[in-house]
């Protein structure tokens, strides 16, 4: 109720809290990371640099792998393709669960019950074997699997922001904007749908991780763009020298944990900072 | 007044579909509204005047009967057809924190009725809005908060800016103070009365709350569970309540008076209001009602004159009034 | 009437929220009071008035960690509950004092059934056993004029209206035959007819049981009706004390005057009589963490001359009876 002299945006707002700020350090690390790839590595993740099986923290930061590739390099570019899947995929699953979503919510009757229905039928698939299979049918290229992720997981999206549009809609000042002759389109994107995004924005943020995990694992069982190195891939790789090598599984396997983290941290901050009523 | 009423409402009926059955919300309601008069409707939860007051407007469907505005038939148009009756219609309600769009500003939510009917150009509407925001009683600076800025007055004023932007000839006012503290009820309640001397404008005026009906109607609609009851002129009405259940919402008025010299005549009733689910067959009021007669149990009383302008559906009223 | 034996007496209650880690600012200020058995006390103001504040700080129901009790004492029949613990503190609750609040459903359990409910709240205070509690509450439905209590007893609040919700929460109240219940905003979710029958039932009983009740209220009419005395508060602070014969012929403090002159009337008016515009009090009711040294209401006052705004208004006596706090209210009003 009381208004400050000067309103916190919402990047200082997700920083003030602890949470928030190691996710969001974490997360610049991983961009940053990413980004200067082919500057700290111009000769790309594939290339044989030296021995095979070095270890960790001596002539190469992280080691080599069984080929002598610098396994730095790959959760380099790594990173890439993990940002890449985990926004793509999101950005898809977003537009999609707010389009069924928000019809389904704001028209009711047979729009909703039929989009209802689509929704379970999607739901009921076991959500990563039913990406394995599209994956498997279709072919391990990139958009392929960001394709596969975003049918997989789109569903409960689009439920939630149904349910939300339902209550905005329910509220008297939809109701006054009606009474105004307001068309549906207007009422739905200007006056329903502001009030629905932090809750999009929060559930899409988790949903950024979700994905990532999703695209190792497929990664992982030799299911995505060979062309490309992941760190599934990589964990896949090393998983058969793993008494060897344990840095071949395991510096991938923290790269996935701490961007997955991050994002998860700053999830829960932008969930603070958006729906301060959930934190009472 | 010869011309005929504004908007005219002949056996109007809206049921709510729940789980639990249909809800009588609305039935068979007649109802004529006037020019440039206030309209009071009356009663207590459940009775059905909120949603009498949305169907009216269209904001229920209604499932029979007919809404006349200004003679047209409104009942059917589609939402395309009906949106230039809308700048003639419009509506205030209860809870200023629930009807302003809280991601919008004040100057947004006040656009809005201009722009959708087309009033004014782009240049000129902000200072439509400045002029509107003067016109409730706020500084134009208003214009650029967001409404969690806001009290609950001010906000009600805000969304009475926007009921009457258009300029209508008819606001449903639904339970416009009823959230709101005393002494910025009493400045609301001014605001529109000031209002209709200024535009000329006719509000149907929802309340539970006796006094403030009394205050600002001409005429006063009392409901119970959907129906009405007793309609009449509000002295007529004040100073000699035919109804046995509106007597017993008069008694039920406390008065901020001396105990010395209130009057103290409570026929308090006795029970609760029956579910609108099921209501009792015949009159409805009869479980409650302290004079009641084997025929209300038997057959619903009609809405009939009773004299002096009032109308009374009431068996023990009916029936002594045609006898004599 | 019974003025003779306060069986509350409350004196220089200052109740404080904290403003940050060491700075706090009162939401109840000096306020003096005091109920009799079978007497209503009636304490009236607009929302922010801290008139909730008062009754929960009367029970310290607000939360320890924002909240303290900086000054003051709750005298209840010679018991000094202002210095009590959190421990000793919860066996006054229920039994000495009973509060009822304006919600019936949200104070109810909706898992219990409501004559389990009552019962609870007999064993607690009373370790009776099981089966005399059950017939108790039975009895206590039947006093708070529940129809077929034995029945009733076994359903759920769900399946009650408001009114009966309300009534029974009433017979939870009265489980143990408080000295003193505090009412608050006990019928403001209520219609109309019910608000009666439930105001009727707080009166009957208050004097069955001879216990004071303080009734919370932003209801002037409600106040006429069923209470005996009237305190104002505004901005923490009490700033009329009458009983309502005084008060309703005329208040003294300018703003209880005005917010009576606010309220609808439409007796007046009704037969053809002028229709003359409500008064309006301007301004709004200022943050309590923000006041001045003056009174509190003399920015918003018509008669509020300098010295209002410098100096703190004391209650004072008047030659009706009145116990107001204005700078001005002996000036011919």
């Amino acid at each position: 109720m009381l208004s400050n002299s000067a309103k916190p945006t919402l990047l200082r707002k997700i920083l003030s809290t602890p949470t928030g700020a190691i996710g969001m350090a974490l997360l610049t690390t991983v961009i940053l990371l990413a980004l200067f790839a082919s500057v700290l590595f111009p000769e790309g993740p594939f290339e044989m640099v030296g021995a095979p099986f070095r270890p960790p923290f001596g002539e190469y930061l992280f080691g080599t792998d069984m080929l002598g590739r610098d396994i730095a390099a790959g959760i380099a570019y790594g990173a890439r393709i993990s940002l890449l899947v985990g926004a793509v995929a999101t950005l898809v699953i977003v537009l999609l669960g707010t389009v069924v979503g928000g019809l389904a919510g704001y028209y009711g009757g047979w729009i909703d019950t039929a989009a209802m229905r689509v929704t379970e039928f999607f739901q009921t698939i076991p959500t990563f074997i039913g990406a394995i299979v599209i994956v498997a049918v279709l072919g391990p290229t990139l958009p392929n699997i960001i394709g596969a992720i975003a049918v997989v997981s789109w569903a409960p999206l689009a439920r939630l922001v149904r349910a939300e549009v339902r209550s905005v809609k329910g509220r008297e000042f939809v109701e006054a904007c009606l009474s105004l002759g307001m068309g549906d389109m207007r009422i739905l994107v200007v006056q329903i749908l502001p009030n629905v995004l932090s809750t999009i924005v929060v559930a899409g943020s988790l949903m950024v991780a979700t994905a990532i995990l999703f695209e190792a694992g497929l990664s992982f069982l030799g299911l995505g763009d060979p062309n490309i190195m992941t760190w599934g891939f990589m964990i896949g790789a090393g998983r058969s020298a793993i008494r060897t090598a344990w840095w071949m599984v395991t510096i991938p396997g923290i790269a996935v944990l701490l961007t997955v983290l991050a994002i998860n941290l700053i999830g829960d901050a932008l969930n603070e900072a958006l729906n301060p009523r959930a934190k009472r | 007044m010869s011309e005929h009423p504004l908007l005219t409402v002949r056996n109007l009926v809206k049921y709510h579909h729940t789980p639990n059955g249909r809800v009588h919300a609305v039935d068979h309601i007649d109802l004529d509204l006037h020019r440039g008069e206030t309209l009071g409707l009356v009663g207590e939860s459940g009775c059905g005047k909120s949603t009498l007051g949305r169907t009216l407007i269209r904001l229920h469907e209604p499932d029979s009967g007919e809404i006349i505005h200004h003679g047209t038939d409104i009942t059917h148009l589609s939402r395309a057809q009906m949106r230039p009756f809308r700048r003639n219609l419009q509506i205030v309600f209860q809870d200023p924190f629930a009807s302003l769009n809280p991601r919008r500003t004040i100057r947004q939510i006040l656009s809005e009725p201009f722009s959708i009917h087309g009033v004014g150009s782009r240049i000129e509407q902000p200072s439509m809005v400045e002029l509107l925001i003067a016109k409730v009683g706020l500084h134009p600076s208003f214009a650029d908060r967001f409404p969690h800025e806001l009290s609950g007055g001010q906000r009600q004023r805000i969304a009475i800016a926007r009921a009457i932007a258009l300029e209508p000839s008819t606001v449903i006012c639904d339970e416009p103070v009823s959230a709101l503290d005393v002494s910025v009820q009493a400045q609301i309640i001014n605001l529109l009365r000031r209002l209709q001397d200024d535009i000329g404008v006719s509000y149907i005026f929802i309340s539970h709350d006796l006094s403030v009906i009394g205050y600002l109607a001409d005429r006063i609609a009392v409901m119970y569970l959907g129906e009405i009851v007793e309609i009449a002129p509000k002295a007529q009405l004040w100073n000699t309540p035919l109804h046995p259940y509106t007597q017993a919402l008069f008694s039920a008025i406390a008065v901020p008076e001396p105990p010395s010299v209130a009057r103290n005549n409570r026929v308090g009733i006795k029970g609760d209001i029956p579910s609108p689910i099921n209501p009792p067959g015949g009159c409805r009021f009869r479980t409650r009602c302290p004079v009641a007669m084997p025929i209300c149990s038997e057959a619903s009383p009609k809405l009939l004159e009773a004299g002096g302008g009032a109308k009374v559906a009431c068996h023990l009223v009916n029936g002594t009034n045609t006898v004599s | 009437m019974n003025a003779s034996k306060p069986i509350l007496d409350v004196r220089g209650l200052r109740t404080e929220f904290r403003k940050s880690r060491k700075t706090w600012f009162p939401v109840v200020n000096d306020v003096d009071f005091h109920v009799s058995a079978g007497e209503t006390l009636a304490i009236v103001g607009e929302s922010g008035c801290g008139k909730s504040m008062l009754a929960h700080s009367l029970l310290q129901l607000l939360p320890k960690r924002i909240s303290r009790l900086a000054a003051g004492d709750i005298w209840l029949e010679g018991r000094n509950i202002a210095k009590l613990s959190e421990e000793q503190m919860r066996a006054v609750r229920g039994k000495d004092i009973s509060m009822v609040f304006q919600e019936p459903m949200t104070s109810l359990n909706p898992l219990m059934k409501v004559g389990q409910q009552i019962a609870e709240s007999i064993i607690e205070h009373e370790g009776c056993s099981h089966d005399e509690a059950r017939r108790r509450s039975v009895a206590l439905m039947d006093l708070v004029g529940i129809p077929e209590p034995a029945v009733r007893a076994g359903q759920y609040p769900f399946e009650l209206s408001g009114g009966m919700r309300q009534r029974i929460v009433i017979a939870i109240a009265l489980a143990c035959r408080p000295k003193v219940l505090i009412a608050d905003e006990p019928t403001t979710a209520l219609d109309v007819t019910i608000q009666a029958q439930v105001l009727e039932l707080i009166d009957r009983l208050k004097t069955e049981i001879g216990m004071g009740v303080i009734l919370i209220t932003h209801d002037l009419g409600v106040v006429a009706e069923w209470a005996q005395r009237v305190m104002v508060m505004y901005a923490g602070r009490k700033v009329e004390e009458a009983d309502v014969e005084t008060f309703f012929s005329g208040p003294k403090h300018p703003y209880s005057a005005a917010l009576l002159a606010s309220v609808p009337r439409p007796d007046a008016i009704i037969n053809g009589g002028r229709v003359e515009p409500l008064t309006e009090i301007t301004g709004t009711v200022p943050p309590m963490d923000q006041l001045g040294p003056g009174c509190s209401f003399a920015d918003r006052c018509e008669r509020s001359a300098d010295i209002c705004l410098a100096q703190q208004p004391q209650i004072e006596m008047l030659s009706n009876g009145a116990r107001v706090a204005c700078l001005r209210a002996g000036e011919n009003a």
